[in-house]
Formats: C-alpha cells, sequence, structure tokens
C-alpha cells in the first residue's frame, strides 16, 4: 500500500491507492483545510507534493477543475488540492500553514461577571441508619426517606441507574453517611459515600469551528476554568452543510461526529478539572448551546433535513438528556439542557446571546446580530421578538477569498491605506507575543477591513469594481487591461513566499456575503415597521475583531451612529453560562424562543430587490427604489 | 446606421434605460432593420454584460440595470419586429430550482440572460419536485431543461430530476443544464445531465452551441 507522508510533523499514514489526498489525511488525523467538504470548488487544501521525496508518479494527474484552483504562480513547486489528488504511490505532502485545519483554539474572549446562583442542582449529605432483622427496611426505601427529610419533602425519587452506580461502591450498604445530588430538588441523579459539598457544573458552546468548555463552581457562582478547542468534525468540512452533506453521504458519519464532539469535549472537561483541581463526578449539571446542527449532532439527531426546505429542526424545544447518554464524562445521570431551537438556522447559541441582554434590550429598537458563517439577527421592537438567519457564506472566515486563511497568527486582521497610498496592515501575534513580520493571509476581519479601506482611499469603487489599474500601484490588470487583482503584501515580504492579493472575485465574495446580511436586516425592519434603530449589538468572535467604522463604512449594517454598535463578544458562552448558574434563566430561554417569530428570508419576494441593492458599499441607508428608477 | 446600433449596445451595456429607449426610436426612424436592432444592439449588449458579469468587472446591479435598459428597449422594438424575424421559432428552455431549494437569483439570472438572448423560457420557479420538471418537459417540449441548486443537500434532487426524465420516456428529448455554487462538471457527469456551467453567461453560450 502507498504510504504518504505528511509535513509538518513527519506523520505517516498508509492508505490503498486510488484513495484522496484529503481522505488519507483524515485517516491518518492528519488536518487540512477544507472548507467546502473536499468537494474542489474552494482550493482551501492546498498542499506541496515534494517530488524529491516522494516516487516518480505518486498522485493521480492535476485534471481541469483542479488546474483552475491552483496559484497561478507556483514558482517551481508542486502544489495539488489535496480533495482532488488520489494516491497512486509514496508521496511526501507538505501543508502550508495557510491549509492546516485549526489545531490552536481560535480567540473566543469572554466575559467574567460574578451571578447570581441559583443552580437546579443541591446536595444533600444525609445519615443512614443501618438496617437489622428486627427493622428490615431496603436500602432504597432508607436512603429516599433520609433523602426526603432532608429536603423537607414528602417523597423524592431515586432511579435505578443511580441505585445501580452506587452499588458498585465497596460496601456501599454498610456506608452510614452519604451524599445524594438532587435535580430540581426531588430527583436524585447521584449517590457519593460520605460527605460531599463540592458543586459543579459545565456549560459547553458548541460552534462549527471551535468548542468553548466552562465548568463553574455552582455554589460560588464563579467560572474555575476555561477550555477551547477545535471542533474536530471540521476534518468534514467547515461549515454546517458539509457535516450534513457528509450524514447524507454516510450515514454512519453522524455517530462519528458526535463522538469526536463528545471525546474533545470530555477532554476538555479532564483538563479543565485538573487544572482546578476538581473531581469529574462533582460536575453534576450542565447546559449546551450551539447551532441547530451542532445542537442536533450533540443529541445524535441527523440534522440532514435542516439543509433542505422547509429547514425545520427535528425539536424545536430544548432537550434534557442524561450525560452518560451524550458520552459526556461528568456525573453520568447529570442532566445536560440543551437550549431551544427556534428555526432551522437560529438555535442556543443565539438565544444564548439574547440571554444575556436585560432588560434595556427592549427598549426603543435594538438588533443583535451575530456573524459567522450564518448570520443570525434577532431584532427587538415595540415589545416584540423577531429573528432571520442570512445565508452570509464563509467569507467572514476568510474563505472562498483568495489569500484567505483563518482567524490565526499571521493572519493579517487589519489594512490601511495611508495618505501617500502605501498600503498598511497588521497581523495577529504568535502565542509567544513575538510577531512574525511576514503575514500568511488575510482572516475575515482583515477581509472587512481591507474592503472598507480601499473604498475609502477610492481604489475600490462602491460598486465593488476596482479602480482603473493606474489608480493604485499595486493593482494588477488581467488581459483586457481591466484591473482585477490588489497586491496587498508582495511575495517577498510574506511567510508564503507568494503575493498576498485582493482580487475582484474576492470583492465579490464579500459582497455577497454582505449582502446576505445586510438584506436580512433590512426585511426584518422593513416587517416590523422599523426605520431607525437605536442600537446594535455584535455578538460572536467576528463581531468582536470588527471595527465598527469599516462595518458601517461597507453598509454591512444600517446606519446608526458609530457609538450606536457595541461588540458583546462570545455571548453565546455567557449565555449558556448563565442558564447553568441560574434555574430561572432555563425558563427565560424557553419562554424567548417560543415569543421569537422566525422570519424565513427564501420565500420573501422582495428578497432579490433588496439582496441586489445590498451589494453596495455604501454607508448610506439602502436604496432599493433606485434600482427600478435607474436611467 | 450601426453607428446608431452601437450607440444604443453601449447604452444597454451601462445600463441607461431611458437613452437607451430615445436611441431605440431613432434607430427605427433612420430606417434601421429592427432585427439588426435585435441582434447587433440589445441581444450583442447582453452578451457583452454577461462576459463582464463573468470577469468579475460587473456585479449584480449592473447586471439587474443593463437588463432592465434591455427590457425597456426591447418593448419599443417589438411591434417593428413583426415578420420573418419574429416568426422564427424561438428556442425553448424550462428552468427551475430544484426540490428543497429555495434560492431563486442565480436562476432567474440565467433566465433573464437566455430570454435576451432569444429563447422562450419557462420559469417554474423554486423547489421544483422531478415530477414538476417531468410534466414541463411533456406540457412544453423544451430543447433545454435547466435547474439549479445552492446546497450541497439539495443536488441530489437533480439527481431525482434526470432520473425522472429518464424514467418518463423523455430524457432523450432535451439537453438537461445545471448549475449553482456547490455544483461541479464532475457531478454533472454523474448524474447523467448534459452540461454544466459556471455562470449564467456559460450557459447561455452553452445552449447556443448545442442549439447550433
Amino acid at each position: 500500500m502507498p504510504r504518504v507522508v505528511f509535513q509538518p510533523g513527519s506523520r505517516a499514514v498508509e492508505v490503498a491507492a486510488g484513495e484522496r489526498l484529503l481522505t488519507a489525511a483524515w485517516k491518518g488525523g492528519v488536518g487540512i483545510k477544507s472548507v467546502c467538504g473536499g468537494r474542489g470548488k474552494c482550493g482551501s487544501c492546498l498542499v506541496e507534493l515534494d517530488p524529491e521525496a516522494s516516487a516518480a508518479v505518486a498522485l493521480s494527474p492535476v485534471c481541469e477543475q483542479e488546474q483552475d484552483l491552483l496559484p497561478r504562480e507556483a514558482g517551481g513547486r508542486t502544489y495539488r488540492l489535496a480533495c482532488m489528488a488520489h494516491v497512486v504511490d509514496d508521496a511526501a505532502i507538505a501543508i502550508p500553514p495557510e491549509s492546516e485545519a485549526v489545531r490552536s483554539p481560535p480567540r473566543k474572549p469572554f466575559t467574567v461577571s460574578r451571578v447570581a446562583s441559583r443552580p437546579v442542582v443541591s446536595r444533600l449529605t444525609v445519615a443512614i441508619e443501618p438496617a437489622t432483622m428486627a427493622d428490615p427496611v431496603p436500602l432504597r426505601t432508607r436512603i429516599e426517606h433520609a433523602v426526603a427529610a432532608a429536603a423537607g419533602r414528602r417523597t423524592c425519587s431515586l432511579p435505578i441507574p443511580v441505585l445501580a452506580d452506587y452499588s458498585r461502591e465497596p460496601g456501599f450498604d454498610q456506608k452510614r453517611e452519604v451524599t445524594a445530588t438532587l435535580y430540581r430538588g426531588r430527583e436524585v441523579i447521584q449517590l457519593l459515600p460520605g460527605r460531599r459539598e463540592a458543586l459543579y457544573g459545565m456549560a459547553a458552546d458548541i460552534g462549527t469551528t471551535s468548542v468553548v468548555v466552562f465548568l463553574c463552581d455552582l455554589a460560588r457562582g464563579e467560572i474555575v476554568s476555561v477550555g477551547t478547542a477545535a471542533n474536530p468534525q471540521a476534518l468534514y468540512g467547515e461549515d454546517v452543510i458539509s457535516r450534513m452533506t457528509q450524514v447524507q453521504r454516510e450515514p454512519e458519519s453522524l455517530d462519528t461526529m458526535q463522538r469526536l464532539l463528545v471525546d474533545e469535549l470530555n477532554r476538555l472537561i479532564r483538563e479543565g478539572a485538573e487544572s482546578a483541581g476538581i473531581d469529574v463526578s462533582d460536575i453534576v449539571d450542565a447546559v449546551a448551546v450551539g447551532n441547530p446542527t451542532m445542537q442536533h449532532i450533540l443529541l445524535g439527531i441527523n440534522p440532514e433535513p435542516l439543509g433542505r426546505g422547509p429547514y425545520l429542526p427535528i425539536l424545536t424545544e430544548g432537550a434534557v438528556a442524561d450525560a452518560a447518554g451524550l458520552g459526556l464524562a461528568i456525573a453520568p445521570h447529570a442532566r445536560v439542557f440543551v437550549f431551544p431551537m427556534p428555526s432551522g438556522y437560529i438555535g442556543g447559541d443565539t438565544l444564548a446571546a439574547l440571554l444575556t441582554r436585560g432588560p434595556e434590550f427592549y427598549r426603543g429598537s435594538q438588533l443583535l446580530v451575530d456573524i459567522g458563517t450564518n448570520g443570525e439577527v434577532v431584532l427587538a421592537h415595540d415589545g416584540g421578538l423577531a429573528a432571520t438567519s442570512c445565508a452570509t457564506g464563509p467569507v467572514y472566515e476568510g474563505a472562498h477569498i483568495r489569500c484567505g486563511v483563518r482567524a490565526a497568527p499571521g493572519a493579517i486582521e487589519r489594512v490601511w491605506v495611508e495618505a501617500d497610498a502605501s498600503i498598511r496592515w497588521s497581523a495577529i501575534p504568535e502565542p509567544s507575543g513575538r510577531r512574525d513580520p511576514r503575514p500568511v493571509g488575510l482572516c475575515g476581519s482583515g477581509v472587512i477591513s481591507s474592503v472598507a479601506a480601499l473604498v475609502d482611499a477610492g481604489i475600490l469603487g462602491s460598486d465593488g469594481a476596482f479602480a482603473s489599474s493606474q489608480a493604485h500601484p499595486g493593482l494588477r490588470a488581467n488581459g483586457s487591461g481591466i484591473a482585477d487583482e490588489l497586491v496587498l503584501v508582495p511575495a517577498r515580504r510574506t511567510r508564503t513566499g507568494r503575493d498576498i492579493v485582493f482580487t475582484q472575485k474576492d470583492v465579490r465574495s464579500v459582497q455577497l456575503g454582505k449582502a446576505a446580511l445586510r438584506a436580512g436586516i433590512e426585511l426584518l425592519l422593513h416587517k416590523h415597521g422599523v426605520d431607525q434603530l437605536d442600537r446594535i449589538y455584535l455578538a460572536g468572535t467576528f463581531g468582536n475583531h470588527l471595527e465598527p467604522e469599516d462595518i458601517l463604512g461597507i453598509g454591512l449594517v444600517p446606519p446608526v451612529p458609530v457609538s450606536s454598535i457595541r461588540s458583546i463578544g462570545n455571548a453565546a458562552g455567557d449565555g449558556a453560562r448563565m442558564a447553568l448558574f441560574d434555574a430561572h434563566q432555563r425558563q427565560r430561554v424557553i419562554r424567548l424562543a417560543r415569543r421569537l417569530q422566525v422570519l424565513e428570508l427564501s420565500t420573501r419576494p422582495e428578497f432579490q430587490d433588496v439582496f441586489v441593492a445590498s451589494t453596495e458599499l455604501s454607508p448610506a441607508p439602502l436604496d432599493v427604489e433606485s434600482l427600478s428608477e435607474q436611467v | 446606421m450601426s453607428d446608431i446600433i452601437a450607440s444604443l449596445k453601449d447604452l444597454v451595456v451601462r445600463g441607461k434605460k431611458n437613452e437607451a429607449a430615445v436611441e431605440v426610436k431613432r434607430a427605427l426612424d433612420a430606417g434601421c432593420d429592427p432585427g439588426a436592432i435585435m441582434k447587433d444592439g440589445l441581444v450583442s449588449a447582453m452578451s457583452v454584460v454577461g462576459q463582464k458579469y463573468s470577469s468579475g468587472e460587473y456585479f449584480l446591479p449592473q447586471m439587474m440595470i443593463a437588463a432592465r435598459a434591455m427590457t425597456t428597449a426591447l418593448e419599443i422594438l417589438k411591434p417593428h419586429l413583426a415578420g420573418p424575424a419574429a416568426e422564427q421559432k424561438k428556442e425553448k428552455a424550462v428552468i427551475g430550482t430544484v426540490s428543497g431549494d429555495f434560492h431563486d437569483i442565480g436562476k432567474n439570472i440565467v433566465k433573464m440572460m437566455l430570454e435576451s438572448a432569444g429563447y422562450e423560457v419557462v420559469d417554474l420557479g423554486v423547489d421544483v419536485s422531478a415530477e414538476s420538471f417531468v410534466e414541463a418537459v411533456r406540457r412544453e417540449s423544451p430543447r433545454f431543461v435547466l435547474m439549479s441548486a445552492l446546497i450541497t443537500l439539495t443536488m441530489e434532487s437533480m439527481r431525482r430530476t434526470v432520473a425522472a426524465l429518464e424514467e418518463a420516456g423523455v430524457r432523450s428529448n432535451v439537453k438537461i443544464g445545471i448549475g449553482g455554487a456547490p455544483v461541479t462538471h464532475k457531478f454533472a457527469a454523474e448524474i447523467g445531465a448534459d452540461f454544466y456551467t459556471e455562470d449564467a453567461y456559460g450557459c447561455v453560450e452553452t445552449c447556443k452551441r448545442l442549439a447550433a
């Protein structure tokens, strides 16, 4: 069998001849970025073949589709797309930094706030009278009586699985002191010998790209550890659609993806528990939020129907699942509260972000926007709550952009044009704080920042077309003399040894993503008769790294004063923790989910006109009329 | 006379609706052949627009605006198009976004481009079932069946539609073209469609080639 060695790391994989290079990488646990899910559409899985260390014919020949996506100037190197190249014989493959699937967790800040803690779980340590021949009361009954008495109730329930687990404790029937963990004050979900006072919970924010696990002290209302990791399902593609497609193609991969996710959560739980010095058996409650696809997969439910009209989740209300049933390595019978998901694209993450907004959100007209591969928009107006989701596409994650990369060290995150027309930029620093002066590519915020800066400098028109090729020395013209790309950083100053360019097609991708979000916002506002917004909150990693001036400059959102735009960080994680700390918040989120009126954009007849008008890169109010009146 | 037609073409390309209307009248008054106005003025303008869209120089708004200018000019031209040019049977295409998919912008652009290239287009709308495609083929006897899908998952509906056309025994009467962001040449070959094109301009060019 051919042997493929991947660099960096010299990871070797043996695969059958004819296997795709990307599949070979998956099998060897080697992460190669694959934005389109291995369909030969995006070019993100670009790798380099080392002919010296490979067999003469190591890979299948390049087909036309692949050729179109390979770099124009290869500089004598052999580049291939891992999803299009099939392994023929032994090969040595180098994965350039911009093609590596995220291993270092993306940046996700969180807000630390001490909150009132009214957890849904409680612990009681009770004394158990020994059974005697004279008084032969079975152990279950004795425990139930003791717990009920201590809880001030007439009865409580002690389910068999909990009792069965307890019976595995050595000498369990002789213990005089037992700690019972109660769910909602009446159901025993865990029995442990002796006195146990610590009460911990876990909140998971499961994103398509990354996952965050918070371990919290429920008694004190404090976070004790935070762990972040890349979502390992990224092997199967970077967006929710590719995950759904994978399940459609290969039904058993639903289990694989569920397990990959849970294993990663468990790793974060274990590491967090270790660093905080807590015992995982003291983690007795959990909350999980994510987009509907992630929540479906976590629950082991096939997410495939979410990808097709009418885009309905299998269940819209929240779910309460057993930790052990999901495979989570916390107290086995801890209940996992999974947030409601009102529609196929408005999920627990959006509701969690909404949960963080207090009463002030409901005064006037306010908007909550979470920008990612999918954009979610929630409008509070006149006491009503309405939401919509917009297929913004992966452009905000730096995908479908020629030199797009993920937000990781070396990625350009801001671009500006000096008065002398020179183009300047700044990149995300290395974790060590050292700044490699050579960038890798543009991440999502770098993309938006570029567009805003170029429009501002007149290098790009508000219609998104490059100015004439003489307008800037960095502009390059195509065969017909029309400028179709701009060199942001020349090859000699990049880490990849290739120019970092911003192309006309990149601008068009940004416009499509931008128009999808703006059109969604406009239709939502129009439906609810809102002319002017009082405030716009930006949630999510991406929203956090955008400058309000850039957002307004290209008209990603309707015009408001700069000071009316607020970033609220990883609000989904914050909301998940609120529901972990406070039982009332779970009721509140269920009520919010019921109040939310979801607007489905794809069936609106006016969508097309609004969408087209929204492609304009301008801070002005949207002018849909002008489109039809244009002379 | 060809100057007027060239100027009309330029106005349509630039989306100048009112000026194009004036220019088409001027061309008619000057005695230009209506067929030539149509072919060298309007159809060729939209072909330029299509090319500009393909290269990224034009985007959706410029394309829509140009199409509106074209339609305005065409309305004025139509009554004069009597005679052999108008009688000539138009090639017909049935178009729709496949079952489970509600995206229609891409499909509408293809429709518009085809119409401006002189095709008769029957638009079945969005979320079109395989059965509806079969029914439309029986009813309309088109030369082309064009399907759009914007979600990887709904691409499967294209496969089902091709199979249904096959089963209904009408497959060989039509050329099947597919398109949409996730679609590829390879997929077209795999499901037995006749062609895939990356954009609307390519679709029109391919239809012209296949109809020739």
